[in-house]
């Protein structure tokens, strides 16, 4: 290496990730050369000083007082899914397994009856909405604090604009900059928005089904959570989920995203394959690649190739989602990461038993899908 | 650190149970008091991860508030295999850097370094005058070298990691740390 070389490597001896014989090559240079050597004193001194910074800084005093009103039920530990049957309408289990369940029925049973509590109250007819930032619009009224969104009102907010609205009495959500909604229904039973473009973080308390969401690419239904959605000019969308479950529609196609899952919908093509917070970005190209452009052996190859424990969700999909003589490789790579519970067979994978695909997702839903790699 | 990550991926039966703390435990039965010690014990190094990232004192705050929220609710399925902190500083860096990707089209134009006088809060054990300079300029520092600048150097996180989470080339991660030094350098030697 020249002099010149070896001033641009400084960093990489700095970290040690030079190979020995570099090392050492560095280390003598660095014995004659003046210019280098200041070099190098500078950045070990920058990295010394980093060394000496804080581990922790004090936030303000108040904010656990903002936190603590926060803090909701957990999520359960050993329960999965309560809203699997609410998704299929059906328990997904055999009478004379019933024991082996009845944790899932107490479980369904406190849905149940608190879902007919939470339905049985009388609902706002008119959302409230409050200002956040710069003047949002309800119709042609600019917004100086707040407002009420009626059905069939369009709220809308320019570029420097945010919004706060009350989602009935089920929970609330902020509107993002450049966004366009109305609101179609609100009744007991549901509660719904048309979202044309813009940005929404939703927090819902309420049984699944009852807060819906319909972008151009794909109405978001809330199977109980909170999520970020954002849908761009072209109606094109992502949704994030933070806690809970979401499932996205569109013309008898259906993606499940779970916590710590996003899920991307294209307009003409509906709700994509879902995919961890820590989904890899070769495996969110190859999913773009199967999803929206007539995806190919291939890219079903790549996300093969690529997947990881964390992919479980994408996998699952995905067994719905390829030609069957694909399905094979994807439940072979699956079961590797996921082994299927003992109920569960190939045969019946392959033929998409739906009871089996239930059982399989889960086997590994109970999990946290976001915090996979915590653990 | 590492030795502790590159065991997160093997099987749950083959690890120790050194996360389950008393406190922990009552935290994950619902206890909120557990949980406000806990609060209290980690919100420091927390907030420290998200306000050095973000560069924004009130948004850090929104974020170390999502980050205990998110704990809380997924308190029940912390199976103790990691110690808690460990855990706990994982998910901070995950939802900062999720809400870094979904928001840095929008933010990453706009560099506000609202208050640089949290900064002032911290327990540096260098010598503050020199600390709460340098704090000063790694707040200044473009937003994506800033952040891999904080991974890699204050969090010690490795390049394939940072470049997994950030969507990049791990030749992009460290070209933006090496931008990063030589930036700090030329303010710090100013």
């Amino acid at each position: 290496m020249n002099h010149t070389e070896i001033l641009d490597r400084l960093n990489d001896y700095a970290d040690h990730s030079l190979s020995v014989e570099e090392q050492s090559e560095v280390e003598k240079h660095l014995q004659t050369c003046e210019p280098c050597s200041r070099e190098m004193q500078k950045l070990d001194n920058l990295l010394k000083q980093t060394q000496g910074l804080a581990g922790a800084i004090e936030p303000s005093r108040e904010l656990w007082s903002r936190i603590a009103p926060m803090l909701g039920p957990q999520e359960p530990k050993l329960i999965p899914l309560p809203s699997a049957f609410h998704r299929s309408g059906r328990w997904g289990f055999e009478y004379n397994s019933w024991v082996r369940y009845s944790t899932r029925i107490a479980a369904a049973l406190v849905v149940a009856v608190g879902g007919f509590w939470l339905v049985s109250r009388p609902s706002p007819r008119a959302w409230e909405v409050a200002r956040l930032e710069g003047t949002p619009t309800i119709g042609d009224q600019h917004l100086t604090l707040g407002g009420q969104l009626a059905v069939g009102d369009w709220l809308k907010t320019d570029s420097f604009s945010r919004a706060q609205l009350t989602i009935a009495d089920i929970g609330h959500a902020e509107i993002g900059p450049n966004s366009r909604l109305r609101l179609v229904a609100t009744r007991e039973t549901e509660h719904r928005l048309e979202m044309t473009q813009g940005q929404m973080s939703a927090w819902v308390s309420a049984p699944p089904r009852i807060f819906i969401v319909e972008t151009p690419s794909g109405t978001a239904v809330d199977l109980g959570c909170s999520y970020d959605l954002f849908v761009n000019e072209s109606g094109n969308g992502t949704i994030h989920v933070t806690s809970g479950e979401v499932s996205l529609e569109s013309d008898g196609k259906e993606s499940f995203v779970p916590t710590g899952a996003m899920c991307e919908t294209r307009r003409g093509f509906g709700p994509g394959t879902p995919y961890s917070d820590f989904s890899s970005e070769v495996m969110r190209k190859a999913l773009r690649q199967f999803d929206f452009e007539k995806g190919s052996a291939k890219s079903v190859e790549l996300i093969l190739q690529n997947a990881a424990n964390v992919d479980a969700i994408t996998l699952w999909h995905l067994l719905q989602r390829v030609d069957e003589p694909a399905r094979e490789s994807v439940y072979d790579r699956f079961a590797t990461l996921i082994p299927p519970p003992k109920q569960v067979t190939k045969e019946g994978i392959l033929r998409l038993d739906k009871n089996m695909l239930e059982d399989w997702l889960n086997e590994f839903a109970a999990r946290s899908f976001s915090l996979k790699r915590l653990f | 650190m590492l030795a502790e990550r590159l065991t997160m991926n093997q099987p749950p039966a083959q690890k120790p149970i050194i996360g389950l703390t008393d406190t922990v435990a009552r935290a994950q039965q619902g206890d909120r008091k557990a949980f406000e010690h806990l609060y209290r014990e980690h919100v420091g190094r927390v907030y420290a991860v998200c306000v050095r990232i973000l560069a924004n004192g009130p948004k850090a705050e929104e974020l170390t508030q999502d980050v205990f929220v998110r704990a809380w609710q997924m308190l029940p399925s912390f199976r103790g295999e990691a110690a808690f902190s460990s855990w706990l500083h994982r998910l901070a860096v995950n939802v900062v850097l999720v809400h870094f990707r979904t928001e840095k089209r929008r933010e990453a134009r706009v560099t506000v370094v609202e208050d640089l006088t949290i900064f002032d809060r911290a327990q540096n054990s260098g010598s503050p005058g020199e600390n709460v300079d340098l704090e000063h300029a790694i707040a200044n520092l473009p937003p994506q070298a800033r952040t891999i600048f904080v991974l890699h150097d204050i969090e010690g996180y490795k390049h394939q990691e940072i470049a997994e989470q950030l969507g990049l080339a791990v030749g992009t991660s460290k070209a933006q740390l090496h931008r990063a030094r030589k930036l700090l350098m030329e303010v710090l030697n100013q």
